[in-house]
């Protein structure tokens, strides 16, 4: 092989090909090491996660946990559900991106006999390259990368790479920020109550339109389902993980998100076939249908999951009904 | 289509080697957006065996790296606010308009700069050269002078395929400015089929024109006024670079003036844009913000200048070689350093993430 190489390559080549490689590596470490020792400012926001872990390590079982992205963080009163379920409640959601296998596989250590898990998984996270529509989800990788480094696995090698950039193209802005001494991003650790419910939102006014953006901004209107394929490994996760709880002594059900209404009457059928389809391949029970968790645009914001204080009560309401056979 | 006319003209032999004609046509550097290639040039040149040589490969991976940083430091910062700005102009001032249409012009020079630099930097990586496609255009002194400077590939092309056979400039006057005009829509069309950049070319062939007419006025007041005496008023060398700095100014005005027709997208922005766009109410609080803030905002000014004074310092030097001879000729580690901070910087400042990054000129 030795041979066969320096008669291709001669000594000229061998020089060059030296010297470049060299440059390259060189630059692949530095960029490597910069990725490393830059954090971006969400990973704070995103870190509660790691003090809801702590959290839920130390409940006593049973328990119902929640589990999905922010529809949940945004949408549920736990203390509520605890209340009137007489059980111990936390809600793990918290953002989309971590994915559906991500999701699942976080709670799998705290799984215990009679525990209720009740995931409720975005309408994105069924769609293949669905998070690819919203437009920060370039940022995800990187950023959940910063706050799990475990998390790598769950994402493609190119993803990976593109956090690696972004954490170089934060650089200047960041130094910026340092020289003129902006802190780095809010700790919104403060902003989750004990049992993992985001309260920051609750006492934002609906007339605050600066704070309370158009639930379009992160899903465009026109979003067309129906040109999206359905992801088979959503269903393989799911049952998957319905029969390790199942093994565990748990128990598994499913509700849908928040959707706001605007977006749901583009193509109420759709939603119909997904919970036809779901109905159909889950081994999971599935509670009440999409049309059950729809609510008026205007109380919704930043995100078409998250709803404001008062539809959080009735969702909340809602979701007492619906798991009410399952805790007593 | 510069094959074709070659054989009939006789210009050039027919190929008869099908690899060698595939290879012609499908060379990949340029097959995309240029340079458009002679076949004199390029054919020869693929009848040739290549061997390895260092210094061609470094030189072209420098030429590569220096079209990337254009492409993805400058352009794609520019494009940022430019997009902004032209996808609803009538959300803008007047001031905002200005800078959107001057960040445009930086933004096409080093998008197809860009390009064209790094199809020559991997053709020159393979032992390939091709044509220049770019000279410093934007310190041109007048709009012909531009115009050799500017996408010269395709000027050329024009010149020797449309404007020649028609007469060029060995006509009667009139004559001579109709094929100026009427070359420049052709160009225009070639843009695409849209109004505006009918209106692009047409402004550059009445550019063109008027240049034919300043030129006459200039020698019949050089002839009225003896230049001895003027001379004796101003310092000769003073007055050529004021007058010099002048052309500079109008040149560059009257191309960022027509670049609004090629980039608006339709007629009607475009009469907004240039009856709306002002000096007058400076204020970057809102460019700054649409830019990403303040120091994307800097970076962009600095980057624009920093491209012109490397233009300038390349304008100056030749005397003493090109830029890239000269960096060759450092020492290992200067070279080495200074390949490592051009990497870095291509990876710390690109943008990467645009949503609308590809290069202008794919969709010609």
């Amino acid at each position: 092989m030795q041979r066969l190489i320096l008669s291709i390559f001669n000594f000229n080549m061998r020089v060059f090909f030296t010297k470049l490689l060299s440059l390259g590596l060189v630059i692949a470490m530095s960029t490597l090491l910069i990725g490393i020792i830059t954090r971006p400012e969400e990973s704070r926001s995103l870190g509660v996660t790691i003090a809801k872990h702590r959290v839920l390590q130390q409940m006593a079982s049973p328990k119902v946990v929640l589990i999905g992205g922010s529809n949940l963080a945004f949408g549920v009163d736990s203390a509520r559900l605890q209340q009137e379920l007489n059980t111990n409640v936390f809600n793990l959601g918290l953002n989309v991106y971590f994915g559906l296998k991500f999701h699942l596989d976080e709670i799998r250590p705290y799984v215990r006999s009679g525990d209720l898990i009740v995931i409720s998984p975005e309408y994105h996270l069924f769609y293949i390259d669905a998070l690819k529509l919203i437009e920060t989800d370039y940022i995800m990788p990187s950023v959940i990368h910063a706050t799990f480094p475990r998390s790598a696995v769950y994402f493609p090698i190119r993803d990976q790479l593109s956090a690696l950039l972004i954490a170089l193209n934060r650089l200047p802005s960041r130094i910026g920020d340092r020289i003129r001494q902006i802190p780095s991003g809010p700790d919104l650790t403060f902003a989750y109550n004990y049992l993992g419910d985001f309260i920051d939102h609750l006492n934002i006014p609906a007339s605050d339109r600066s704070r309370i953006n158009n639930a379009d901004s992160k899903a465009p209107a026109n979003i067309n389902w129906r040109e999206l394929s359905f992801d088979q490994n959503s269903i393989q996760y799911l049952n998957q993980f319905d029969e390790f709880a199942r093994a565990r002594g748990a128990r598994v059900v499913m509700v849908y998100p928040s959707w706001p209404n605007h977006l749901y009457q583009l193509d109420p059928t759709f939603y119909q076939d997904h919970h036809a389809q779901l109905r159909q391949r889950l081994n999971i029970p599935i509670l009440g249908t999409p049309d059950c968790y729809v609510y008026p645009t205007e109380h919704m914001f930043d995100s078409p999951y998250h709803v404001d204080a008062i539809w959080r009560q009735e969702r909340s309401k809602r979701l007492i009904e619906d798991l009410q056979p399952f805790t007593h | 289509m510069s094959y074709t006319i070659e054989i009939y003209r006789r210009h050039q032999k027919a190929v008869r080697h099908l690899g060698q004609f595939a290879l012609f046509v499908m060379f990949y550097p340029q097959l995309v957006a240029g340079p458009i290639e002679r076949p004199q040039n390029l054919l020869s040149q693929l009848q040739t065996e290549q061997h390895f040589n260092s210094q061609r490969v470094a030189s072209g991976l420098q030429l590569m790296t220096w079209g990337l940083f254009k492409k993805v430091v400058i352009a794609d910062r520019l494009a940022i606010l430019v997009n902004t700005v032209y996808t609803n102009p009538s959300q803008y001032t007047g001031f905002e308009l200005l800078i959107a249409t001057f960040f445009f012009t930086f933004q096409i020079y080093c998008d197809f700069s860009g390009y064209s630099d790094i199809a020559l930097g991997a053709a020159q990586v393979m032992g390939f050269t091709l044509m220049q496609n770019f000279r410093r255009p934007y310190l041109a002194t007048s709009i012909s002078d531009f115009w050799s400077r500017w996408h010269i590939s395709l000027s050329t092309w024009f010149r020797d395929y449309l404007y020649i056979p028609l007469g060029g400039n060995r006509v009667g006057l009139w004559r001579w400015q109709f094929n100026l005009l009427f070359v420049f829509l052709v160009s225009g069309l070639w843009h695409g089929a849209s109004w505006t950049f009918v209106l692009w070319g047409a402004l550059h062939g009445l550019y063109l024109i008027s240049e034919i007419w300043l030129g006459k006025l200039a020698s019949l007041i050089n002839q009225a006024i003896n230049p001895k005496k003027l001379h004796n008023l101003i310092n000769p060398t003073i007055s050529r670079n004021v007058i010099r700095l002048l052309k500079w100014c109008g040149v560059f005005i009257f191309v960022m003036y027509a670049w609004v027709f090629f980039r608006a997208e339709n007629l009607q922005d475009s009469i907004y844009i240039i009856s709306h766009i002002s000096i007058a109410n400076a204020n970057f609080n809102r460019i700054s913000v649409l830019i990403g803030g303040n120091i994307e905002l800097f970076f962009a000014f600095a980057l624009i200048v920093g491209l012109l004074a490397v233009e300038i310092y390349q304008q100056h030097s030749l005397a003493f070689g090109s830029l890239r001879q000269q960096i060759r000729q450092l020492p290992l580690w200067s070279r080495f350093a200074l390949y490592y901070l051009s990497v870095m910087m291509i990876l710390i400042l690109g943008k990467f993430f645009n949503a609308e990054a590809d290069f202008i000129y794919f969709q010609f």
